[in-house]
């Protein structure tokens, strides 16, 4: 198996573990943002992401009701007790896991001179985290942020997904996560029964396929005339939809059809991609299957 | 560019940046929350933290503090406080915990963040005040601190002079410093220290001075292996935060954690073994495991061969006996053979089998076994000295004194630093204080003050209460307002306090003082093995001077005029001694410039300078003073895993012309090493020709040992053989004055004692979060009681004691067992006037009709507007009922503790009662007052050497020998 070098790993660690710091959600050190090249606009940027638009929490994408902690959070949790590492309070916070990928690969910088039983355990827990717990739904995450934050979280968007490619650049699938594995079924397309079956699978990524922010249903609303509410997304669909239903899901269906799209494209690059646009595409035909006379 | 070249780059960058912070002694990586230091703001960051302002959102305001550390002054704790100055409004905005106090290590319970309400409280005292019309009118003026000061000065003065020097009492509520109030006093040479601790834990104290000669427990709970509490303080009480947080360590780990508590309680609910005891017979349950550890010879054979004052009980008790160790160990299992579980079972209700079961738990323990005991049980009982006396017995028979996981006595993990000055005890005794009716109390008999000034035995010039309100906290409260009102009794009373309270509206001067930012302390308290101080201060004042601002005492920083008692107290002893005459104003002089006076920054700068071990090195190191060290830390840990020191060998140059007693007690000729920790501890008198104690044989070797009379662990106690108590002198189970055999058919115990986990007294008064938590008390009653009684859930309810009857709440619950019923004693909270505001105060009217009292409720708090928006939102209007107003005094004839526990019937509420109504009868209180005094033996009738107290027994001001000598018309009895 190719390796890298100590010094890449090293700097690969020092990476992860700063972007951990920045995922953190609480305004870092200005050393910290001046060694990776991110103004205060851009931490703001970033930490207005984090708090109201994407809740960086594994559980939410991984999750079949959308909602934090759960059985994909226990999954996640088992990790930590597997490698011996103490579980923290929020093992599926994004900040966690980049700090313990960071950890993880420090560790294997550290065996990188030869292949042992020990070196091969610690790239097994590496790829293990990056592949099962993290890719998965980080690589989406990550271009809704960018569509959502803009060049302002650029830097953070764009060195985290250097990190993701440079790791999995050298490594081997499969994504054995169970958003890789679900496999929806094409052929039968069914339309949804009623506005609260919709809500309930839209405001599931990992039913859906996309991933729908506060700013988005905010567009949506806007687009249309309607009033949005706030608070929870369940909640302001709600709302969308005692207010016009028709042309609300065509909105949302539109909504759906690009960011399938966008998984698509760029899923030559990103693997885990594909089930997330095959998702996206089920998503937009069941819309137009309600939609239809 | 390509995403490995990029990362690379990154990756050296951040290197680079990590190495030279770290280089620096920083902490680049925080690290996510809950893994490292994310929940705190880093130390290096202090000086400028930047938060977002939550109330600004979703607009993304910056604002900007300065983060400055002091001590907590809600509870006893001292838990490490963080005082967020906004560098905008230099106010402080919020208090968080401080991560660098050893203690907290930076967890707070909610009473510490609750501070910001205390500071910002709307209906605080800003001013000093003084009474305008008749005492207990409640009608004030302002006046300046000159006039209070010189008023209150010249009445001491003249006290002072005409040698009324027992005529002068300071009463201490919460005591949140380390002695500098009894230095004050012993500099005015008064014998004036009052304490509040025979109503608290006094109790608790003898059972272990008795033992120990020292005065209470600092179990090592994160390393044991039992615990075992007669106490809720996963919850409460001493030292609730930082000991809750150890024992949730020890149980993460798997310790077994046994909770003796007749409540449901909050810490019940995490044991292991709730046992829910009659009240009263704790003692009888921990005799039963002691003589389970006795019998089947679990116990550790050579720590109590070679650390017990077995052979003084052998040959002071059974004479007739052979002085050797079997005989000792044949003696003991007949002695304690009586204490079965059958026994215990029947006395605490509890089945034999789950005794037993706790037994053979408390027995795989060894060395690791953490006990721990404060008031509960103690301070319920009469006789409940003895029940922290025979928890004792358990960790005496373990061997685990001062081990890892074991019990410490307090004095070894506790460092009061020496002072600048320390001046002589006073050549007076206050027999107001320390009566001799009560020659062993462990502390001031406070709480019959109203009695004995009732009785004719004396009278008061100058009363002050310090942070202290007795005629709410006290039993008998009614009694305390008769006193007061009587100025030929108490000619000035003058209440320091931050907050009105139920005692300040009968004072004459009412002083404005400091919450926990606002003014200067020294804390150091056991909360594991290990010693450390904590630093309270005013915060804005430390704001102020590291912005090169000028401030030239605290109340410059302080709301209105609020003052801090270190400066008050030395600018008042100034004004009392103005020439020096006296010879007071020498103790509150200025060393560095003699003839000034003593400034607090020089009384702190001496004592980190020359009274803390390690302060000046670790200073140094970060390129700070002792004293600016302790202003950005806030605490101090001078050591951690302090050890045995009682098996410490003496050194030699110690030992010179020594003199060894045949029970192995070495005396020297030495002189005391001077020490820097002036920890207060037991006091052993020296030989008869003035050699002092230095340690006690075992095996041959000189040892430390213990700061008893024998060096050694007190099983039998000599004092209280001598003194009077010889059916007392070893741990032994004494039924309670509410044991069912002296209970009429229709009593019931009324437990007083527990408090809610977010109040303490009325230290945390006004703090609104904390009210609207907890602001009533309803009273808990059996399923099977309420039935009996044909008690409803909306119910009122007359509780009926010896003295008169108040009206509540029940609240029907099976936490509590049938026979008894609890009702926490933080509420109730009354005033007699609209003019001043409260969320848990009702106001109420005072009626007398010959010796009856009767407080009836005119109107419950109501929202009022002021300059805080809350007030006028508050929601609620039951606060509860003052019950102790119908506690007469039940002194313990030994320790001195009012016992608690009340015999009371509980019956449906009459027509027209009213909830809140409070009814005493004054002779009935006076006459309980004079049947628990006929249970006490005299100094005159006991003392076996013409002193008033056992004299190496602790005393927070210890007077001169001659005079703790009896007088012949001492007692009046």
């Amino acid at each position: 198996m190719t390796r890298y070098p100590a010094t890449t790993l090293l700097a690969q660690a020092e990476v992860a573990m700063a972007l951990a710091e920045i995922s953190e959600g609480v305004v870092p050190s200005q050393v910290l943002l001046d060694a990776l090249g991110i103004d205060r606009l851009g931490c703001e940027a970033i930490n207005a992401l984090l708090v109201s638009e994407l809740p960086p929490f594994a559980s939410i994408y991984l999750s079949l009701d959308g909602n934090i902690g759960g059985e994909s959070q226990v999954e996640i949790a088992g990790f930590y007790r597997a490698i011996s590492v103490k579980v923290p309070p929020n093992p599926d916070y994004l900040s966690s896991m980049l700090y313990l990928l960071g950890q993880i690969i420090q560790k294997e910088a550290e065996f990188s001179d030869g292949e042992t039983p020990r070196s091969k355990a610690i790239e097994i827990a590496k790829l293990t985290l990056l592949q099962q717990h993290l890719a998965p739904w980080l690589v989406p995450y990550l271009l809704r942020a960018d569509q959502i934050a803009g060049t302002s979280a650029s830097v953070w968007i764009t060195l985290t997904l250097d990190l993701i490619t440079s790791i999995l650049e050298l490594s081997e699938g499969p994504f054995s996560q169970q958003i890789i594995n679900d496999d929806p079924d094409q052929g039968q397309i069914e339309s949804f029964a009623n506005s609260v079956e919709f809500i309930d699978w839209i405001t599931s990524p990992r039913l859906s396929g996309v991933i729908v922010a506060p700013s988005d249903l905010a567009n949506i609303a806007k687009s249309l005339g309607l009033a949005a509410r706030i608070g929870r997304k369940r909640f302001v669909l709600d709302g969308l939809f005692q207010q016009g239903g028709r042309e609300l899901l065509e909105e949302i269906g539109k909504f759906v059809a690009e960011q399938g799209d966008l998984y698509l494209s760029r899923s030559s690059e990103f693997e885990v991609l594909q089930p997330w646009s095959k998702k996206a595409i089920i998503t937009h035909k069941r819309v137009l299957a309600t939609l239809a006379p | 560019m390509s995403s490995t070249f990029r990362l690379q780059e990154a990756g050296e960058r951040v290197s680079a940046a990590r190495e030279a912070t770290e280089k620096r002694g920083e902490t680049f990586y925080q690290g996510p929350s809950g893994i490292h230091l994310a929940s705190h703001p880093p130390f290096e960051r202090w000086s400028d933290w930047m938060e977002l302002d939550s109330k600004a959102w979703p607009t993304k305001k910056e604002r900007r503090y300065a983060l400055i550390p002091t001590t907590c002054f809600n509870c006893e704790s001292a838990c490490g406080l963080l005082a967020y100055v906004d560098k905008e409004t230099n106010q402080v905005a919020k208090f968080e915990g401080n991560p660098e106090h050893p203690g907290s290590r930076g967890k707070n319970c909610a009473k510490g963040p609750a501070t910001i309400n205390q500071i910002t409280d709307p209906d605080r005292i800003l001013f000093p005040l003084k009474r305008s019309a008749n005492r207990g009118d409640g009608k004030w003026e302002k006046i300046s601190w000159d006039t209070a000061l010189d008023e209150i000065a010249a009445k001491l003065r003249s006290s002072i002079i005409a040698g009324r020097k027992d005529k002068i009492v300071c009463h201490i509520g919460r005591p949140g410093e380390d002695g500098f109030t009894e230095r004050v006093l012993a500099s005015w040479g008064v014998d004036g220290h009052n304490s509040h601790t025979n109503v608290c834990s006094s109790a608790g104290r003898a059972g272990w001075h008795y033992w120990t000669g020292m005065d209470r427990p600092s179990a090592d709970f994160a390393n044991a292996k039992v615990i075992f509490l007669v106490s809720a303080h996963l919850e409460t009480g001493h030292y609730f935060n930082p000991h809750a947080q150890r024992i949730t360590q020890a149980k993460e780990r798997g310790a077994k954690l046994i909770v003796l508590d007749t409540r449901l309680s909050n810490t019940a609910t995490h044991a292991d073994y709730w046992l829910s005891p009659y009240p009263g017979s704790e003692a009888a349950i921990n005799l039963a495991i002691a003589n389970y550890l006795i019998q089947e010879e679990l116990f550790d054979r050579e720590f109590v061969r070679k650390w017990w004052n077995w052979q003084e009980w052998l040959e002071c008790a059974h004479p007739e006996l052979e002085a050797d160790f079997e005989t000792f160990i044949s003696l003991l299992k007949e002695t304690y053979a009586p204490y079965t579980f059958d026994y215990a079972a029947a006395e605490s209700r509890i089945d034999k089998k789950v005794l037993l079961e706790v037994a053979e738990i408390v027995a795989t323990a060894g060395e690791k076994f953490a006990s721990h005991i404060w008031r509960s049980a103690a301070a319920g009982n009469l006789g409940g000295w003895q029940i922290s006396r025979t928890l004792l017995l358990i960790n005496a028979l373990m061997g685990a004194i001062a081990t890892e996981g074991g019990t410490y006595p307090n004095a070894w993990n506790k460092y009061v630093p020496r002072p600048i000055y320390t001046p002589p005890h006073p050549d007076v005794w206050n027999e107001l204080s320390w009566p001799s009716d009560y020659p062993l109390s462990m502390n001031e008999m406070s709480f019959l003050l109203p009695h004995l000034i009732g009785q004719g035995r004396g009278t008061m010039d100058v009363y002050f209460t310090r942070v202290y309100n007795p005629v709410w906290t006290n039993p008998d409260g009614m009694a305390w307002i008769e006193m007061l009102l009587d100025e030929s009794k108490v000619g000035c009373y003058v209440a320091l306090t931050p907050t009105w309270n139920e005692t300040s509206y009968f004072a004459d001067y009412v002083l404005p003082m400091g919450h926990a930012s606002e003014r200067h302390d020294l804390a150091s308290y056991e909360q594991y093995d290990g010693q450390w101080v904590a630093f309270r201060q005013p915060v804005l004042r430390t704001y102020a001077n590291s912005q090169g601002g000028e401030v030239q005492d605290t109340r410059d920083v302080n709301p209105g005029e609020v003052w801090e008692e270190n400066e008050f107290w030395i600018e008042l002893s100034w004004r009392i001694d103005p020439d020096g005459s006296l010879g007071i104003r020498q103790y509150h002089e200025s060393k560095k410039n003699p003839g000034k006076k003593l400034t607090v920054e020089e009384y702190y700068e001496y004592i980190f300078e020359n009274s803390v071990p390690g302060l000046p090195g670790r200073a140094e190191a970060e390129g700070k003073t002792p004293l600016g060290f302790m202003q950005s830390h806030g605490a101090f840990e001078i050591k951690n895993k302090v050890g045995q020191i009682f098996t410490e060998a003496v050194p030699e140059n110690e030992l010179i012309e020594t003199a060894t007693t045949r029970l192995g007690r070495v005396y020297t000729s030495a002189a005391k090493p001077v020490s820097t920790n002036i920890v207060p501890t037991g006091d052993p008198d020296p030989d008869s020709s003035g050699k002092r104690p230095v340690g006690v044989v075992v095996d041959g070797e000189v040892r430390r040992g213990f700061p008893t009379p024998s060096g050694k662990l007190e099983f039998f106690s000599k004092t209280l053989a001598e003194w009077g108590w010889k059916d007392q002198a070893i741990p032994n189970y004494v039924k309670s004055h509410i044991h069912p055999d002296k209970l009429e058919s229709n009593q019931m115990v009324l437990i007083s004692t527990f408090r809610l986990p977010v109040q303490i007294h009325t230290r945390s008064a006004n703090s609104k979060w904390l009210d609207e938590i907890a602001h009533t008390n309803p009273v808990w009653i059996n399923p099977i009681d309420a039935e009996r009684l044909s008690i409803e859930e909306n119910d009122l309810i007359r509780v009926n004691s010896e003295i008169g009857y108040f009206v509540a709440k029940p609240w029907i619950t099976q936490g509590i067992r049938p026979g008894v019923v609890a009702c926490s004693h933080h509420m109730g909270r009354w005033k007699f006037t609209d003019a001043t505001n409260s969320l848990t105060m009702r106001r109420v009217e005072l009626d007398s009709e010959g010796a009856k009292r009767h407080l009836i409720p005119k109107s419950p708090p109501k929202p009022y507007l002021s300059s805080d928006p809350d007030t006028a939102r508050f929601w609620w209007n039951d606060v509860g009922v003052h019950q102790n107003l119908i506690f007469p005094v039940h002194p313990d004839p030994i320790s001195g503790m009012h016992c608690w526990h009340q015999a009371v019937s509980v019956e449906k509420a009459h027509i027209g009662d009213e909830f809140g109504e409070v009814h005493v009868d004054l002779d009935k209180s006076k006459a309980v007052f004079e049947r628990w005094l006929k249970m006490t033996k005299t100094a005159q009738e006991v003392s076996p050497d013409g002193t008033r107290r056992p004299r190496w027994l602790m005393r927070p001001l210890k007077p001169t020998k001659r005079a703790s000598l009896l007088q012949p018309a001492d007692s009046l009895k």
